[in-house]
């Protein structure tokens, strides 16, 4: 639980043109990878139907494959798998909101959930579905936290009785999610032409 | 001391031994007579000390005063949430909270925001779901989620919340059948509600009242009525001989309160089932789901509350302005502006524009000056400035005035420090004039031409030795003004800082002398203790060339030098 170091330094410089020093890659063509955005490594990266990665977002498959689901968003600064070093594959489901800054070296993170920003989820950890971590929050190495669960206050929990009884409020959520990708898809240029070799 | 150094710290006449009596012709003290001599080592002293910008000023007394002279006064009461005033009649009925919509989250105590659940229209929601399309309202929090569904809470309109709390309430604590076996039960488990209980207690009391004839017909005002106060001072003692005849006189006392319908709840052995039934869930529920303390004394509707299902959200508590009042001539000093979106003030005494302040700097300065705020690395770590013993160094001392009128300074410090280390300090001008502060554009003027001055002491030196002349290099000079601005003057302190080791101490072995320092913490760091003297003369109607009226102020001030090398 206690918060570390982060292992790897965030690095702002991209290159522009080679399209070879990229991971492999399978892109839908439906999502939107902005330009700025890093998808460094050697392992495969899966990125699913309508995400948007925004400028400076990175997809770390340094340390094993990234797979992201469908309308996921990842923000500016945020960094989703695992650094050289480490091994291990991280997936992310459907509608996960990765908010600027974070950081993802978990093993799943369950559909629908909100990751705050500049939280940390270590490596190994699973989080459930419609989970929210709010900003700064910290979910150990191997820790699992079950769905509909807030991380908030320091490392306090509690199980979202509202979301978890009412599909109203997490279709709420979906609905919230999907039009936030629709809102992004015509204000980040996209990018990923150059991803796919 | 947590200031970095060089510090001045001010006293507050306040705390001195000689008291309030004599803070009023401080004026005519002269330090060495009839005052002793401020220690800044004594272990009363960190009392009375403080940085200038918290202190403040009573101009009709002509005193410093610190947070301990003055008076807190409430100007007004308001809702931080929706800045509504609230009259100050109506704070005590609605138990200093906010009555209108404004509530804070039972979980987490950050503000609940109204929002409206959106039904779905697209065939997302369950076939057979047989609400309408009414539109439902709930109290979210936006931070840790929680709603009022969490206690299965709905509000059909986004406005009288209050109202629709508390019907919710009510409907979810009173119980239906009333006339049942059970009655007894209904009653005690209506008292776990504390307004509940509140209310009956109330009710019980207020009918005693008018029973034994005591004149308090309300809460508020019970011990307000003298036959009150009578019977209570009797109940302690100490009442003359006829009032406490005449209090005997009383035909019957006030009954207490003693059963469940007047509120009071008492334990029963009928209570066991219900905890164990609460044992029971704490055991199956576990610690995440069991209220803190913290949440339970959230608001009077938490306070039964065990589990977190039961938290109700707590009104917002309202916040106060405050004004500070002199203590000694009850003037305003610090009065804000009622209006609660206001920041401003309509008085603000403060202490920075009513007294000169006092700066220390090394006149020969060894590296750059260090301003601890503007550390970035932590190998640059501010370091206390070492001081040799034995040896004299020279400060500039500079004085900034910041009335509008020339002040008349005299300065006197005790020839050797108080304290364990006596250190020697000579003010090498000790009385001197500070020019009238002016507007800040003639200020930044004024200062932007200081700066080049050739005094400046590293500046200088570092001339000197680039043109190997030694020309122009002031020397320090006793009765001497070093360096003045228009409402600033400096003067010259030349300190002999004293040996921390006794002389018979020398011989001593290591770990004594460890010893010797342990036990005297702090003695290290030189302070000089300042007794500071002004005097002008103020225009008695505002005009110019009127009549004048002469003004002094005195208070003693603390340098922080620094730390004397072991
Ligand atoms: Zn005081
Ligand atoms: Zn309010
Ligand atoms: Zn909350
Ligand atoms: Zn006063």
């Amino acid at each position: 639980m206690a918060a570390r170091p982060p292992t790897t330094k965030r690095t702002t410089t991209t290159s522009t043109s080679l399209p070879a020093a990229g991971p492999p890659c399978t892109i839908d063509p439906t999502a939107v990878i902005a330009d700025k955005a890093q998808l460094t490594g050697s392992h495969p990266v899966t990125i699913a139907e309508h995400v948007v990665l925004h400028p400076y977002a990175r997809i770390r498959a340094e340390g094993g494959s990234v797979t992201i689901g469908p309308y996921c968003i990842v923000s500016e600064g945020a960094v989703v798998g695992l650094p050289e070093g480490q091994q291990g594959d991280v997936v992310l489901e459907r509608w996960v909101n990765v908010e600027s800054g974070a950081e993802v070296l978990a093993k799943q993170v369950g559909e629908g959930t909100e990751v705050g920003i500049q939280a940390r989820i270590w490596e190994g950890a699973t989080v459930g579905r419609f989970c929210r971590l709010t900003p700064t929050e910290v979910v150990g190495a191997g820790e699992e936290v079950g769905d509909f669960t807030v991380v908030f206050g320091d490392g306090r929990r509690r199980v979202d009785k509202t979301i978890v009884e009412s599909e109203e409020v997490r279709n709420a959520r979906v609905k919230g999610m999907e039009k936030q990708v629709e809102a992004l898809r015509k204000l980040v240029p996209d990018g990923k032409a150059k991803w796919i070799s | 001391m947590a200031a970095p150094f060089p510090y001045t710290h001010y006293a507050c006449p306040c705390s001195s031994s000689s008291g309030p009596v004599i803070s009023k012709r401080a004026s005519q003290l002269e330090p060495d007579e009839d005052q002793e001599t401020f220690n800044p080592h004594d272990p009363r002293a960190a009392y009375s000390l403080y940085p200038l910008d918290h202190l403040l000023f009573c101009d009709e007394c002509s005193q410093i005063r610190c947070p301990k002279c003055v008076n807190d006064e409430i100007i007004n009461w308001f809702c931080p949430s929706c800045l509504f005033e609230v009259p100050s009649s109506a704070v005590r009925s609605e138990n200093n909270r906010c009555s209108r919509n404004c509530y804070n989250c039972p979980s987490c105590s950050s503000p609940l925001h109204v929002t409206q659940v959106e039904k779905q229209d697209d065939g997302m929601l369950k076939p057979g779901d047989g609400r309408t399309g009414d539109e439902a309202y709930l109290l979210f929090c936006q931070y840790c989620d929680w709603t009022t569904l969490d206690i299965g809470v709905q509000f059909s309109r986004p406005t009288k919340i209050t109202e629709q709390l508390n019907k919710a309430r009510k409907a979810r604590y009173t119980v239906q059948q009333p006339d049942s076996e059970d009655a007894d039960k209904t009653v005690s488990k209506q008292l776990r509600n504390h307004d509940d209980a509140f209310d009956r207690l109330s009710v019980f009391y207020t009918e005693q009242m008018d029973e034994t004839g005591e004149s308090g017909n309300s809460w508020g005002s019970a011990y307000g009525s003298p036959a009150n106060l009578a019977r209570i001072m009797s109940l302690y003692g100490g009442l003359t001989h006829g009032a406490l005849k005449k209090s005997r006189e009383k035909p019957q006392p006030m009954r207490e309160a003693a059963g469940e319908e007047e509120g009071l709840a008492t334990y029963s052995p009928s209570d066991q089932d219900m905890d164990e039934e609460t044992l029971q869930k704490m055991q199956t529920r576990g610690w995440d789901e069991t209220a803190s303390e913290e949440q339970a004394l959230s608001t009077p509707a938490n306070y039964g509350a065990r589990f977190k299902d039961e938290l109700w959200p707590a009104a917002t508590t309202l916040r106060t302005k405050r004004g500070k009042r002199c203590r000694t001539c009850r003037q305003f000093i610090i009065r804000p502006e009622p209006k609660s979106g206001s920041a401003r003030y309509r008085i603000r005494i403060i202490a920075h524009n009513n007294i000169p302040r006092l700066s220390l700097r090394p006149l020969h300065p060894i590296g750059p000056v260090q301003n601890p705020s503007f550390v970035m690395k932590s190998d640059h770590a501010y370091k206390d400035p070492i001081l040799q013993p034995l040896s004299a160094q020279q400060f500039v001392l500079t004085l900034r005035n910041p009335i509008f009128e020339t002040v008349k300074i005299s300065l006197a410090t005790p020839a050797t420090t108080p304290g364990r280390v006596a250190s020697r300090v000579t003010i090498l001008c000790p009385s001197f004039e500070i020019g009238p502060a002016g507007d800040v554009w003639d200020e930044a003027l004024s200062s932007s031409t200081s700066t080049i001055r050739p005094s400046d002491g590293g500046r200088s030196a570092a001339m000197a030795s680039l043109t190997g002349t030694a020309e122009g290099e002031k020397q320090p000079e006793a009765g001497k003004i070093w360096e003045k601005t228009r409402n600033s003057t400096s003067v010259i302190l030349e300190i002999v800082p004293g040996s921390l080791r006794p002389t018979s101490s020398i011989g001593l072995r290591d770990d004594e002398v460890k010893e010797t320092v342990e036990e005297a913490e702090d003695d290290d760091v030189l302070e000089i203790p300042i007794y500071v003297r002004a005097e002008w003369t103020v225009d008695v109607h505002g005009e110019k060339g009127g009549e004048k009226e002469p003004k002094e102020l005195g208070y003693w001030c603390v340098l922080g030098v620094g730390r004397i090398a072991a």
